[in-house]
């Protein structure tokens, strides 16, 4: 484990009460891929840091999201969490109970209470089953009741998603994007599972379809007291779902914090760029992104903050000692010296 | 004045009982930036093509798109062959397979230059890399001997832009040039597209799915559905009376304008 552990003396040693799920210091490091041979830069080991030292937790019926570009480590964490991957360090813990090692049965068990909903449903759905079929595998798998049980069941979750009874023996290529979605989602509900990791669930959609996907999330979380763990690099899209988000930049719990609080007024300058960066569906406003240019590597070694070489704001202190993910006034928590001392307003 | 003028653009291809595009009319102006918004299966793409005078020989078509008065429906091929690239280019999609992975994105910018315009090798190379400092790729000169795989998907599109002005084209027909890419890249690439077009009185059609791209980019914009066009004017005037119901439905899709479900029950204890 490195030694900047910045969210130490936050989460970590607070848990706020009723989490289902909790994380720990969860780290995902990856050997960095060699070229030709070579390793692809002289510094940090050949290690490349997906995830780092990720502390946070979600509540019994919350939706958190979490949001970061591409290479925030997002859907790494998303793979953790539902045990495709284990971390380098640190735990992942469903209602009290560690399950970061949890291999074999008991991490089968696991999979009735911990569903998975994914981005393309044009991959991820078997194009050789029909629908019906498809949202009643889970429960085959798992031996739940009687084969004609199942059928029922899986007529019953068509139902819950809408999704027209006449569809029961298409296959999916017959199916518009939405609709297949629909059949992913009554699959991942199949076992009636506590909590849902949504990894981009909307995002191969068109945006009317989006709307009402969201919708339709939005409400069987209500009937089914469902807890979300919403994957999306669209600020934008995850507004109206989230109870909380949570913003990752190159692997790092940048901030955290409840939604409207997190929108009205960031606190890290990172989550003030990507939302200065939706350009507003209005003519009338000012479109005025923030430029703060790609990713840059910083060394393992560096003690400073890691969005320093993107951020406008930097000061020396920046350079020399990374900031812990500390509480603001309006309820967020932030991981920045700037903010820190005063809050960054808005514009 | 007028540059482009499509009047009652029809598209059926062959087999299908639809009309992939039905009596599409609208034109476009230097300066002008045509926001093209439908989503799929609209026929937005089926445009796009008939723009360029790329659809598939297959294609039944009528109504004609004139360009400058030449009707690119009743082009040749070689007369086509030299509109695209100086004076019609399109930006596509995806960065990654716009480019062609085993050449270099020097030689393959080089090579576009050279093929059009009178450039020694040397000419063409210092014109490469102003082109790729304009789009905002750092140190050019040393990316010229870069293969796409060794840059970000960003840089890469940046590439693609490049490709797509370095003959300083009169109409630039972008298919979701900002799309595949993350938020904070999008931004620079939109005001990259916005200054480079402003800069050099060119016309752009703009195809894209994402009304506040239309917004902060557009003058004008088309709304198809279903292969017809349900709605069109200035942009101003779309976001504030939207007249057809789909333009509407698409308006209240946005997020900013969907209210935030009153029964999510607050975030629990302290963050």
């Amino acid at each position: 484990m490195s030694d900047d552990r910045p969210d130490q003396r936050g989460q970590g040693s607070q848990p706020r009460p009723e989490a289902l799920l909790r994380l720990h210091q969860v780290r995902k490091e990856f050997p960095r891929r060699r070229v030709l041979g070579r390793p692809a830069r002289g510094d940090d080991a050949g290690v490349l840091v997906a995830v780092r030292d990720v502390s946070l937790d979600v509540a019994r019926g919350e939706t958190l999201s979490v949001v970061g570009e591409s290479g925030s480590g997002k859907s790494t964490l998303g793979r953790i969490i539902l045990g495709l991957m284990e971390p380098t360090s640190g735990t992942v813990e469903f209602g009290g109970r560690d399950i970061t090692a949890l291999r074999g049965a008991s991490r089968r068990a696991l999979s009735r209470d911990i569903q998975v909903i994914f981005q393309d449903p044009y991959a991820s759905l078997n194009p050789r089953q029909r629908v019906e079929d498809v949202i009643r595998e889970p429960l085959d798998i798992h031996r739940v009741g009687d084969p004609s049980g199942r059928l029922h069941r899986a007529h019953e979750l068509m139902d819950r998603v809408a999704l027209p009874a006449r569809y029961r023996r298409a296959y999916p290529h017959e199916l518009s994007g939405g609709l297949r979605q629909r059949v992913g989602i009554a699959a991942a509900l199949a076992l009636d599972p506590k909590v849902i990791v949504a990894d981009e669930p909307v995002s191969a959609l068109d945006v009317s379809v989006q709307a009402q996907i969201l919708d339709l999330l939005a409400e069987l979380r209500q009937q089914m007291s469902l807890t979300m763990v919403f994957i999306s690099h669209d600020l934008g899209v995850v507004h109206q779902i989230s109870d909380r988000v949570a913003v990752l930049c190159q692997g790092e719990l940048i901030e955290i914090g409840p939604a409207e609080a997190l929108y009205a007024a960031p606190q890290h300058p990172y989550t003030k760029a990507l939302l200065s960066a939706i350009p507003p569906a209005d003519p009338a406003v000012r479109y005025d992104p923030i430029a703060i240019g790609e990713a840059k590597h910083v060394p393992e070694a560096d003690p400073g903050c890691r969005f320093r070489p993107r951020c406008w704001l930097a000061e020396p202190i920046c350079a020399d000692v990374a900031p812990a993910l500390s509480p603001r006034p309006s309820g967020v928590r932030a991981h920045c010296h700037i903010s820190e001392r005063a809050p960054l307003t808005i514009g | 004045m007028t540059m482009l003028e499509v009047t009652n653009l029809t598209v059926r291809y062959r087999g299908a009982e639809r009309l992939a595009v039905d009596q599409v009319s609208f034109t476009l102006g230097p300066g002008e930036v045509l926001g093209i918004v439908g989503e799929s299966g609209s026929g937005k793409t089926t445009l796009a093509m008939a723009l360029l005078g790329l659809l598939p020989p297959g294609a039944q078509v009528a109504g004609s798109v004139r360009f400058d008065g030449q009707d690119l429906l009743r082009s040749s091929e070689k007369q086509l062959r030299k509109l695209r690239g100086s004076q019609i280019s399109a930006i596509m999609q995806n960065a990654s397979t716009a480019l062609n992975p085993s050449f270099t994105i020097g030689s393959q910018l080089i090579a576009l230059l050279r093929r059009h315009r009178r450039l020694s090798r040397q000419q063409a190379r210092a014109e490469a890399v102003s082109w790729l400092g304009k789009v905002g790729i750092p140190a050019p000169e040393s990316k010229l001997s870069f293969y796409p795989h060794q840059l970000s998907g960003g840089m890469n599109q940046r590439v693609v832009i490049a490709m797509a002005l370095a003959l300083q084209p009169r109409m630039v027909l972008a298919d979701e040039p900002t799309s595949a890419l993350d938020v904070t890249v999008q931004a620079a690439v939109l005001s990259l597209l916005r200054t480079l077009i402003d800069d050099s009185a060119s016309a752009m059609a703009l195809i894209t799915h994402d009304l506040g791209v239309v917004a902060q980019m557009c003058t004008q914009v088309v709304v198809m559905n279903g292969g017809v066009v349900v709605e069109s004017g200035p942009v101003s005037e779309l976001f504030v009376a939207a007249r057809h119901e789909y333009t509407r439905r698409l308006l209240a899709s946005l997020p900013g304008r969907r209210p935030r479900p009153s029964s999510l029950h607050p975030a629990g204890g302290s963050t």
